[in-house]
């Protein structure tokens, strides 16, 4: 896979400075960002007191005390510290469908190397995690600077794997994401239902932030096309003719039906689920999710 | 089931290319790449047996579609049950014009053509239609005799058409032309309406050529078999008086005129010699006269004889030529010559004045007599005698005259118009100008014993604009000569008043062009009106006479049309019309042809009619014997002429023609077929491949 001109495009990256991803829980890390964590650390918010140990920052010490009391005591902050933010990117056979000129695959990269982007801008460490019947790559989050070229080149060097299996693959999945955070997959879920439930189960487990990005080609969704058309499935191999005039109500019956089992699912368990297209523009897509989840906070 | 075009069913194995177009269409669907077809196969499961039995039921339209396509190409049609089939028509058509009346060794050519027509039905067999008819210059069909009747089950009139013949006589000898088109399209008509796989048309005749351009024709269907029967002889003697005509067909007494007595020599040898008789008759008076003549082999000639002078009277007379030809019908040849004293015209002069200038009837009388006063012109068709007119004015004996004119009549008393009436019902004419003095009043006389279209509004005048007559019937014996504006036009004609006439039934005198159309109907009859509407010529019937109401002025009052060059033409076709000259006069010719003879009896001679004389002469196209060749006669009608004996009826005859039979079902099939694809299109469109 050739890294797409979008990854490295500085303008679409300078649109994304503007965005702050907040997490909506409080994550444990050990890199002070902009984020509030659990742990007492140094920061802004003042939490308490304590005596000097040697070692401490002399300049966190409160001098006013020691003028009144003649001891050393430290000023104690809440930390703002980072979250993990691990992405889950899908790289099996269908994501590459590109019927309109661009894959789904090339989509989701563009989104997965946005949303690192952004998560190291806030000092988030990042991680990426490469799945189709099985993890087939992953990068452990990191808030090196240099974690970006990491994830990109591992988006870069993967190749689509023939078939998906995406409840094996979100199961080995929650595995690796070891501290809590924040999961992104980005997906197009084609799998069934019930299995895919299975694996968001598993990440809301372990007490993730679970968010789904369901990736679609316009013409997987509508058939828009007209006449006879042979279809070929991309993962399996198998072909199948028809005259798309006389099924395309009943195809999008079919897929609304599977849209809604699988919005339940997720609604069930406190996932939200993003919906977009090929054709949508990923910064802009990203902007209305990350405001409506600010909104929520 | 029959079809014109059989080699078309072939087309029937076209209901392969739908399997083929399925196929191909199938190979060349285009591709598309989907993630999954997970939701694809759903849909398809779902509906995989109703798709089936649609697809199925799809392709069955289709090859049937394409195969009553073929059907309709090669154009299906019935034979009548199982009476059409290996039917036969035989149309016999008999030459009965005058030259059939020509005797040959065997007799004359009308009994052969009998024979030979009797030998035909003789050796006809079962299931044949059989149509006979007469023709000279119209066809006379037999078949009302030759119906099915008692062989009515066999679905043929075979044994009538036998029994027909049989007793048939032969006709006497006839003055009629011959018309070859009227034959042909009779038999076209009975070939294109009649259903048998096979017909034929025998055609008795002389070829005479004379018979070949009459009227345009329509060809045969082509499967119609023709044989031309020649009966002709290959040479005719026959010498003819084709015309008579006298150079004044009306005399004064005392007077003499001219006959020119035209000839024909249509026989290929000269003719020198010949004697010239005419022969005039009228009462007990006789008159005879003699010319000779040469002729020329296949040349006209003419001789004029100069009568003497003839008195008063109808002369009837006839030209022959004293030949002993073969074809003794156009020796003779009528004519007439109507000897009388011009048409006696009584004018009444509503304002007669001491100075005839000033008077009304001076232009009028001017005009009928066609002199000055005080002059007189010889051969002027009409004698005036002008009187004063007023409530006790005493007109003379009527029976004398031809015509009354009442120009600008003032009141008229009930003791002058009672004999007006009785003069105009014993069929004299009446004609009334209008003027200042025409008021319903001053007319209620004439008014009250039916002589006036209807009510008189009296004068209408105007100071501005003139009143111009606009419309006329054209057609109109009296009107016809002004048709062609360049013989002067009536448009141009304007006045300063007229005379309004209320016509009593608008409804049965006006069209939507405002002048009622030609009619037979007795009541008041507008001829021409004003732009306005009202009238200003009207007609009527009244007993065996007729009236006219001019609304203009005779004189100079209301116009000067009196100075134009149209009025002495005017008042001449107006006094003419109740005398009826318009019509043709008191003799009138009359061929013997299809439009004068449709019952078929009409004799040379003179034929009395109310107040005229027909000379009723037989065609002059019959004398030229001269013969056209069966090809000649093929190409004028385009006919295919069969040279052999007649063959056995097949089973069913092998038709290949192009013309449509009378039995062709394709329309049904293209309903078929239109109903097939709407249906197609239905499904297909329901239908997952």
């Amino acid at each position: 896979m050739t890294p797409s001109p979008l990854l490295t495009d500085p303008a679409f990256f300078s649109r994304l400075e503007s965005l702050e991803l907040r997490a909506r829980c409080i994550v444990e890390g050990f890199l002070t960002g902009l984020h509030r964590s659990p742990f007492v650390g140094f920061s802004v918010e003042f939490a308490s007191h304590r005596e000097y140990a040697p070692g401490d920052d002399p300049k966190y010490v409160n001098w006013k005390i020691f003028a009144r009391q003649r001891r050393l005591y430290v000023k104690e902050f809440d930390a703002e510290t980072n979250m993990n933010l691990y992405i889950l990117l899908d790289v099996s056979g269908s994501m590459e469908c590109a019927n309109t000129g661009r894959s789904k695959l090339h989509y989701g990269a563009s989104l997965a190397a946005a949303l690192a982007h952004l998560a190291l801008k806030q000092r988030d460490a990042v991680g990426i995690t490469l799945f189709a019947d099985a993890v087939v790559g992953h990068l452990a989050p990191r808030a090196k600077t240099h974690q970006l070229e990491e994830i990109l080149r591992l988006i870069s060097t993967t190749t689509a794997r023939p078939v998906s299996d995406a409840s094996r693959a979100l199961q080995q999945a929650a595995e690796l994401c070891r501290h809590r955070g924040m999961v992104v997959i980005i997906s197009d879920l084609f799998d069934d239902a019930s299995a895919i439930a299975r694996g968001l189960e598993h990440l809301r487990f372990r007490n993730h932030e679970v968010i789904v990005v369901q990736l679609w080609d316009p013409w997987e969704r509508d058939l828009p096309m007209e006449g006879n058309v042979r279809f070929r499935d991309m993962e399996t191999g198998t072909e199948l003719a028809t005259r798309v005039e006389g099924i395309r109500d009943a195809y999008r019956e079919a897929v609304a039906s599977w849209q809604g089992q699988l919005e339940t699912e997720c609604r069930n368990r406190a996932v939200d689920r993003l919906e977009l297209t090929t054709e949508d523009r990923v910064d802009k897509a990203l902007l209305d999710y990350l405001v409506k989840r600010s909104r929520m906070l | 089931m029959q079809f014109v075009q059989a080699s078309f069913l072939a087309a029937a194995a076209a209901v392969a290319i739908p399997v083929i177009v399925h196929l191909l269409f199938r190979s060349q669907a285009r591709r598309v790449n989907l993630g999954t077809l997970r939701f694809l196969k759903q849909v398809l499961e779902r509906n995989a047996q109703r798709q089936r039995i649609m697809r199925w039921l799809l392709l069955a339209l289709r090859m049937a579609a394409v195969a009553v396509l073929a059907l309709l190409f090669a154009r299906p049609y019935f034979l009548e049950a199982s009476l059409a089939k290996d039917r036969k028509l035989l149309l016999i058509l008999i030459d009965s014009s005058a030259s059939m009346d020509l005797k040959n060794e065997h007799g004359r050519l009308i009994d052969q053509a009998l024979a030979e027509a009797r030998e035909i039905v003789g050796e006809q067999g079962p299931r044949t239609q059989i149509e006979i008819a007469y023709f000279d210059h119209a066809v006379r069909p037999l078949s009302g005799n030759v119906r099915p009747s008692a062989d009515a089950a066999s679905g043929d009139n075979l044994q009538s058409a036998r029994v027909l013949m049989r007793d048939l006589p032969a006709p006497a000898a006839s003055y009629r032309a011959t018309n070859y088109g009227a034959a042909i399209n009779w038999a076209r008509d009975l070939a294109m309406r009649t259903p048998a796989t096979r017909q034929e048309l025998h055609i008795f005749t002389d070829l005479q050529q004379s018979g070949l351009d009459w009227t345009e024709v329509e060809p045969l269907p082509q499967q119609v078999e023709v044989q031309l029967h020649d009966l002709g002889r290959v040479a005719v003697n026959n010498l003819a008086v084709t015309e008579v005509r006298a150079l004044q067909a009306a005399l004064h007494p005392g007077e003499s005129t001219a006959v020119h007595v035209t000839l024909l020599n249509s026989s290929p040898f000269p003719a020198a010699a010949q004697t010239v008789v005419l022969k005039l008759e009228s009462g007990q008076k006789r008159l005879s006269l003699k010319e000779r003549v040469k002729l020329e082999a296949g040349s006209t000639g003419g001789v004029t004889f100069e009568t003497p002078a003839l008195e008063a009277g109808l002369w009837a007379g006839t030209a022959t030529i004293e030949a002993d030809d073969d074809l003794a019908f156009d020796n003779t040849r009528h004519f007439a010559i109507r000897c009388a004293a011009p048409y006696r015209v009584l004018i009444v002069d509503g304002q007669p004045h001491a100075l005839s200038l000033l008077s009304e009837s001076y232009f009028l009388s001017a005009a009928l007599r066609l002199a000055a006063p005080e002059e007189s012109y010889a051969k002027a068709a009409f004698d005036v005698t002008v009187v004063p007119g007023g409530l006790d004015v005493a007109l003379p004996e009527l029976e004398t005259f031809a015509v009354v004119v009442l120009a600008n009549p003032g009141a008229l008393s009930e003791a002058l118009v009672r004999p007006l009436k009785s003069f105009v019902s014993a069929g004299g004419g009446l004609v009334v100008f209008g003027g200042d003095q025409v008021t319903a009043k001053s007319c209620e006389a004439l008014r009250k014993w039916g002589l006036s279209p209807g009510d008189i509004a009296g004068p209408v005048l105007t100071n501005d604009l003139p009143f111009r007559i606009d419309v006329w019937e054209e057609h109109h014996r009296l009107l016809a000569p002004f048709e062609d504006p360049q013989h002067g036009d009536i448009r141009r004609l304007s006045f300063r008043g007229y005379t309004r006439l209320v016509v009593a039934d608008p409804a049965a005198t006006t069209s939507e062009q405002g002048v009622a159309p030609v009619s037979t109907h007795h009541g008041p009859r507008v001829l021409a009106r004003f732009r306005n509407g009202d009238p200003v010529l009207t007609e009527q019937r009244v007993g065996d006479g007729a009236v006219l109401w001019c609304a203009l002025a005779c004189d100079r009052s209301w116009s000067e049309w009196s100075s134009s060059r149209l009025y002495v033409p005017l008042v001449h076709q107006l006094i003419r019309q109740p005398v009826g000259l318009n019509d043709g006069g008191p003799i009138r010719p009359m061929p013997i042809d299809a439009e004068h003879d449709a019952s078929g009896d009409l004799q040379p001679g003179l034929s009395p009619q109310p107040g005229y004389w027909n000379v009723v002469n037989a065609s002059p196209r019959e004398s030229e014997t001269d013969r056209c060749t069966l090809e000649d006669f093929a190409e004028r009608f385009q006919l295919t002429l069969q040279t052999g004996e007649s063959t056995p009826i097949g089973p069913v005859a092998q038709i290949t023609r192009s013309d449509m039979r009378p039995h062709e079902q394709w329309h049904w099939a293209a309903i078929a077929v239109l109903a097939l694809m709407l249906t197609e299109g239905f499904v297909a469109n329901r239908t997952v491949s």
